[in-house]
């Protein structure tokens, strides 16, 4: 290039980075997403292109426009120095190349310095998420953002719902289910809602294991908080589960019968019902009617879908987690109240005593024709 | 055959092409690719390095202008080291850095003390690590700060027992890890937290077959390995998956004939290197993790690669003894 092409070539990124930030910046403009549209070639039009809230940027543009932008920013740091003008060139930097750290440093700098708003980068890492929905830094951005804000006036069911597109959007996406996961931390009252978000989002994305393995987090978690559910009550999968294939005279029907097969150490006449924590009570019988429902779930998928390896994970990993917890329930002072542990001296039951009779039947769920099965039974369970 | 796979794929290794594609990549510095790629060129060089000097061609490249560039990449305040100039300094970089010099026998060309004390400056009261001084928290930055101070000898700069206590928290019970406690199991994370405690000598507290068994569960019908279930194969899995059960002395669970096969199967017969899967262009981070497996599988002609630093043997050998189960 000559002299005469350089200042061109400037004269053109110079007025696409401001387009872009124009649009970008504008609040009537409210940009959802960013796409980069394949163009190979210039067209005799400008490069920037916003059609209902969506903004693209033609692909032929990009190397000049990004190595200008990149050169304005890496200028500036060699000069020690952050102008306020250093946001749109970091502005399109980002949008084409999310992956480098330092120019989110550069953001956050000026966070610090309160010159740049909490709200806009909020929608800035957003759109950068709609572009590249497994963008870690973007991420990590906004975890750090938060970090500005008390957590009550923060809505963190949007956050959720960013998480849930970001996951649509690209398969098995690590950081967007960490990222859920760490919302869910934050503001653990929404993990109940979890429970359906969870089964939608694995009907319609069956191979997915990340959502998979999101909902064995998501009812373990429920399970260690004691969670159930008072207005739904309804055990009815697990009576269905248990009594499968047993005469009627043998089928079970109610709650005290219920303890009585599921908990036999637990429920020997030394043990009157008072001593029993109901609130963990409820909440084991909770966790396993979710289990046999996800069990039955995944029985059905496969009848739909053929076999899938998440089919089988999802399978032995929740069939796992339920044999470790009846028998943590059945097998220690667990279910007791701390009254009742206090006064008296030796533990109500001890292991092997009576082994619950809905491990054995949930190990025999797992199709041992299949020698992965086979295996991870001989090593897991 | 499954994965784009065809008959037509290189049986053998092209040597000679993948020399050419180490040695050239990166020649044109005003490339867009170039400049896209900055904020981990410091990687790019340990790749590059490490996977000539297993193939014995590192006198390929210009050892004086690398150690000068990496020089130039120490943070005066901080003693991190960035991807490149201008960059911030991050463990990952820093760890990058430190491999490629002890690879030159030249960690006396930088300020190595300083590197531990900015180790040190980002270790947690639970045990983990920032990346940088923006906090992120990560098993892979786990692993990159032991295997700075074990490189440079400084391990007692850290509260070694309190970070593994901290990786041992992400492990799950499938068996495997994730980058935080409670995230899904993933190769490329069982790697780094296999070789974290391969470097601080606590291999014993792994369920070893349990893992062992999560990772042999990640070949496929093709030899290739995935990272994680449903995913599809990719070769820089092969080195994570592999060098994470040669660690655990439980390499012979795979089949490493058909593993071999398929990593052939991912060269570039026109410009060299490998990718990620057949058919796909090739970089120079998968030929590196390519070359790895293949020389962690006995390939010949290649130099012995230390599955925990991913760097020849009879470099690290000179500088720290790490743990390796028998098998």
């Amino acid at each position: 290039m000559n002299t005469a092409d350089i200042s061109e070539n400037e004269v053109f990124c110079e007025k696409v980075i401001s387009e872009l930030n124009k649009v970008i910046s504008d609040p009537h403009a409210s940009v959802q997403s960013f796409e980069i549209i394949s163009v190979p070639f210039k067209q005799n039009k400008s490069p920037v292109r916003l059609v209902d809230h969506h903004l693209g940027i033609e692909s032929w543009c990009l190397k000049y426009v990004y190595q200008h932008a990149h050169k304005y920013i890496i200028n500036q740091r060699k000069l020690n120095r952050y102008p306020l003008t250093i946001v749109k060139y970091l502005n399109c930097a980002i949008l084409i190349n999310p992956d480098v750290a330092t120019f989110w440093n550069v953001r956050r700098q000026l966070v610090e310095k309160v010159q740049l708003s909490l709200t806009q980068e909020f929608q800035f890492s957003h759109l950068v998420l709609s572009k590249k929905p497994k963008s870690s830094e973007a991420f990590f951005y906004r975890r750090w953002l938060y970090s500005f804000q008390s957590g009550e006036a923060i809505d963190w069911a949007v956050e959720i719902s960013l998480c849930e597109r970001c996951a649509e959007r690209k398969n098995s996406n690590y950081h967007a289910w960490n990222h859920r996961q760490w919302v869910l931390q934050k503001a653990p009252n929404l993990l109940s809602y979890e429970i359906i978000k969870t089964e939608k989002f694995i009907r319609k994305n069956i191979a997915d294991y990340s959502a998979y393995h999101h909902r064995h987090f998501v009812l373990t978690k429920l399970f260690d908080l004691q969670y159930f559910d008072i207005h739904d009550t309804n055990l009815n999968e697990l009576y269905q589960f248990i009594n499968c294939g047993q005469p009627d005279d043998k089928k079970i029907n109610n709650v005290d019968d219920l303890a009585l097969y599921l908990l036999p150490n637990v429920s020997v006449p030394s043990s009157p019902r008072q001593s029993i924590n109901t609130v963990k009570l409820n909440s084991f019988y909770y966790f396993l009617n979710l289990i046999v429902h996800d069990l039955r779930m995944i029985n059905t998928l496969t009848e739909l879908h053929g076999k899938y390896e998440a089919f089988s994970c999802y399978r032995r990993i929740i069939t796992k987690s339920a044999v470790d917890i009846c028998r943590l329930t059945n097998s220690s002072n667990y279910m007791m109240t701390e009254q009742f542990i206090k006064n008296t001296s030796t533990k109500v039951a001890h292991d092997g005593i009576a082994q619950s009779v809905i491990v054995d039947i949930l190990i025999k769920q797992l199709d041992m024709s299949d020698e992965h099965n086979v295996k991870f039974a001989e090593l897991f369970l | 055959m499954e994965n784009g796979q065809t008959e037509s794929d290189p049986k053998d290794l092209l040597f000679e092409k993948h020399v050419n594609y180490v040695t050239n990549h990166g020649n044109d510095k005003n490339d867009f690719e170039y400049t896209m790629t900055e904020f981990l060129r410091m990687s790019g060089i340990y790749w590059g390095t490490t996977c000539l000097d297993i193939m014995g061609e590192l006198d390929k490249l210009d050892k004086l202008s690398i150690i000068g560039f990496i020089k130039k990449c120490q943070c005066i305040k901080s003693g991190g080291i960035s991807a490149c100039e201008e960059h911030d300094p991050h463990l990952l970089y820093t760890l990058s850095a430190i491999q490629i010099l002890c690879t030159y026998n030249a960690l006396d060309e930088i300020d190595v003390a300083s590197v531990g004390k900015y180790v040190q400056s980002l270790q947690q009261p639970d045990g983990s690590f920032f990346g940088d001084k923006w906090g992120e928290i990560d098993t892979r930055f786990s692993f990159c700060a032991v295997a700075i101070l074990a490189l440079t000898n400084q391990m007692d700069l850290i509260d070694v027992d309190k970070a593994v206590e901290f990786v041992l928290s992400c492990g799950n019970v499938d068996g495997g890890f994730g980058s935080k406690p409670n995230a899904e199991s993933h190769a490329g994370l069982i790697y780094c937290c296999v070789g974290f405690l391969s470097i601080t000598h606590n291999l014993h507290r792994l369920e070893t077959e349990k893992l062992a068994w999560w990772l042999c569960e990640r070949q496929l019908k093709s030899g290739g390995l995935n990272g994680r279930p449903e995913k599809l194969p990719d070769v820089c899995y092969s080195w994570w998956v592999l060098s994470s059960l040669t660690i655990m002395g439980r390499s012979h669970w795979i089949s490493g004939e058909k593993l071999k096969e398929f990593i052939l199967s991912c060269q570039d017969t026109e410009t060299g290197g490998f990718s990620d899967r057949p058919g796909n262009l090739p970089d120079i981070f998968h030929t590196l993790f390519g070359i790895g497996a293949l020389s962690l599988l006995g390939y010949p002609n290649l130099k012995k690669i230390n599955p925990t630093f991913c760097m020849p043997e009879e470099i690290v050998e000179k500088l720290y003894k790490v743990q390796i189960m028998d098998s």
